[in-house]
């Protein structure tokens, strides 16, 4: 009879040897073939070692343990193991995808140990119905987050979140902080693609404001409209076509 | 993933307000035609008796010129926009409305009581009458804009005074969950499980700086204020596990003049600039890299500088909330004249630089601190 055979992938090597110990102490028959530090290392653990099993911690340099399970999703059995996603896991949940918690406890383990002897004669179930639950969560992820400015001969970086106000100014972009105005070369409608309309609003055909930063409006009368910000001396006229987004008549 | 987005709602939610001094309301419109009533009642009967002209011939110039004189007053200034009350639609509509309504008035008068249209001594109490209704129309709209200007700064202060302590509030709270990251403590914990049969010596030295950078921690929950020093004792803790921890893939060093570390230092400006970039910047890194922790002084500030070689900013990199929320803390902690730079760090990585102008307020590490202070 083939023993079956399993891999750890952790980013710590006390952390990889302290599973190896516990499952050698739980699963004696288990073979270890091979343990990675981060996650290109464990893709090509896992397509030159063939093993049965892959014990993937989330949190690990290259690709995470979550990107590498999606690259080799049914060739092996997968257990997740991490110290605190509380996300994850519940995501883990949903898709009835096994998962351990660190430190990882010796009962709990014996439980997923038996779980998977008994899963292991059928081939590995396909994780899609894992990514499809936390799909939603890197959707949100994708919207620009960071401004690189150069100042002098530095290249800083500002935060799309310290933005108060992006104004169009000739071919360039201003963006407007509490203490500080960038010049930027992305062209304000290439700005407004790339930002979160949840949290930048077009206000005006010159300029995005960041909602979370208005004060309040000032009607003048009924055709003119204007943002005030929180910590910051300015007012930004509201165009009409942009009145629905504050439901103005 | 995982659930440590640090976000402090910094911000409260957006209000929608409208400050004037002439949006008058319909209580307000009334109001004002009360008194211009009152004004034209008073300026007819005294005309009457000083001219010897009847009444009604006095009330129909003072009801014109007073009528018309504030109205036009008010729809001059509304068409400025609330609050822009000043002198040149105030004066055009003295004018123009005296002019207007002594036109009108004189054209009835003619007409009822026949005589010439110039009459000087007629025009003469018609401009009388536009003098005092202008010095009373231009007395209203001012102390009604200086009113308004009044209450809105009031309601301002109400609302910042709400603001602040909202922001006590939560400042108060994050700080506590702040202090001690699950990720961290529970990897910690693993490892010393490895280590206890392993390698005894490396599992109690382990445990020893868990336990200072802990004791630290929880002490400083309830201080609130804390020193130079201290921090360092925190940071260094937290490296050391973390170097144990990561092995090979992380090297460190701090430099400190020893003299400065009785320094007061406000909390959560440099530990979380160090558990970034080994967080955000080293663990995510292949190979990993090195972190170094720089605090100098010069003449008026204290500079705090991390440097890492980690994996910088990437567009979706968690990093961001929490280094928004110190540059929040610089800006509360030194009422705005503290700086924070972000910088990308040659060949890659992050240098991250605080400057706090000195002395430092032994009150400012308070999580109270936090409330910020806006515009005067």
């Amino acid at each position: 009879v083939r023993r079956p055979s399993a891999i750890i992938v952790d980013d710590e090597p006390h952390a990889l040897n302290f599973m190896k110990a516990e499952l050698a102490a739980r699963w004696p028959e288990l073979a270890i073939v091979g343990g990675a530090l981060d996650g290109p290392a464990a893709v090509d653990l896992i397509e030159s070692h063939r093993p049965d099993i892959a014990f993937l911690d989330i949190q690990i340099p290259g690709l995470t343990g979550l990107e590498v399970a999606r690259r080799i999703s049914g060739r092996c059995h997968i257990v997740f193991v991490t110290a605190h996603d509380e996300y994850a896991v519940q995501a883990f949940e949903r898709a009835a995808v096994d998962y351990l918690l660190k430190p990882v406890d010796g009962t709990r383990l014996a439980v997923t140990v038996a779980r998977l002897k008994s899963r292991l004669a059928a081939p590995p179930p396909d994780v899609a119905a894992l990514f499809r639950a936390l799909e939603e969560r890197s959707k949100s992820r994708q919207y620009l987050q960071w401004l690189t400015v150069q100042r002098g001969e530095r290249l800083l970086l500002v935060a799309t979140e310290e933005v108060v106000l992006f104004e169009a100014s000739h071919k360039y972009t201003l963006a407007v902080t509490r203490d500080d105005e960038w010049v930027i070369r992305t062209p304000l409608q290439e700005l407004e693609e790339q930002l979160d309309p949840a949290r930048f609003w077009r206000v005006h055909r010159n300029a995005i404001v960041r909602v979370g930063a208005i004060a309040y409006l000032n009607r003048v009368d009924p055709r003119h409209v204007f943002v005030h910000f929180q910590h910051l001396e300015r007012e930004v006229r509201v165009s009409r076509a942009f009145f629905h987004r504050f439901k103005l008549q | 993933l995982g659930g440590d987005d640090e976000t402090i709602l910094l911000e409260p939610r957006p209000r929608v307000r409208q400050l004037g001094a002439l949006e008058l309301g319909v209580g307000g419109v009334a109001r004002a035609q009360v008194i211009v009533l009152g004004v034209s009642m008073f300026a007819a009967v005294f005309f009457a008796v000083a001219t010897a002209r009847p009444l009604v011939v006095t009330l129909v110039y003072s009801l014109a010129i007073g009528n018309f004189t504030f109205w036009l007053g008010f729809v001059l200034h509304r068409r400025r926009g609330p609050r822009a009350v000043s002198w040149k639609p105030t004066a055009l509509a003295i004018v123009a409305g005296g002019f207007l309504a002594t036109g009108l008035a004189r054209t009835w008068d003619v007409r009822r009581h026949g005589g010439p249209f110039f009459e000087p001594r007629v025009l003469g109490t018609s401009l009388a009458g536009t003098v005092l209704f202008g010095a009373v129309v231009a007395y209203y709209f001012f102390a009604q804009a200086k009113l308004a200007e009044r209450e809105a700064t009031l309601r301002e202060e109400s609302l910042r005074r709400l603001e602040q302590q909202q922001l006590r509030t939560e400042a108060e709270l994050k700080l506590l969950q702040a202090q001690i990251e699950p990720h961290f403590l529970f990897n910690t914990m693993t490892n010393v499980l490895q280590l206890v049969d392993a390698e005894p010596g490396a599992a109690k030295r382990m445990l020893l700086n868990l336990t200072s950078y802990l004791r630290v921690s929880l002490h400083r929950t309830r201080a609130g204020a804390t020193t130079l020093g201290e921090e360092l004792t925190l940071v260094r803790a937290y490296l050391a596990i973390q170097a144990e921890r990561m092995g090979a893939r992380l090297s460190y060093r701090i430099e400190c003049p020893e003299e400065l570390g009785g320094m007061l230092l406000p909390p959560l400006l440099l530990q979380p600039l160090v558990e970034n970039a080994v967080r955000h910047g080293l663990e995510a890194k292949q190979g990993g890299g090195d972190v170094a922790v720089r605090v100098t002084r010069d003449t008026d500030r204290l500079l705090l500088e991390v440097q890492d070689t980690g994996v910088g900013l990437a567009q979706d990199s968690r990093a961001g909330v929490g280094l928004t929320n110190v540059r929040a803390r610089v800006r509360a902690v030194s009422q705005g004249r503290g700086s924070m730079t972000i910088e990308h760090n040659e060949p890659h990585g992050l240098c991250v630089c605080i400057a706090l102008p000195l002395p430092i307020a032994a009150g400012a590490g308070r999580a109270g601190a936090g409330a910020e202070r806006g515009p005067p």
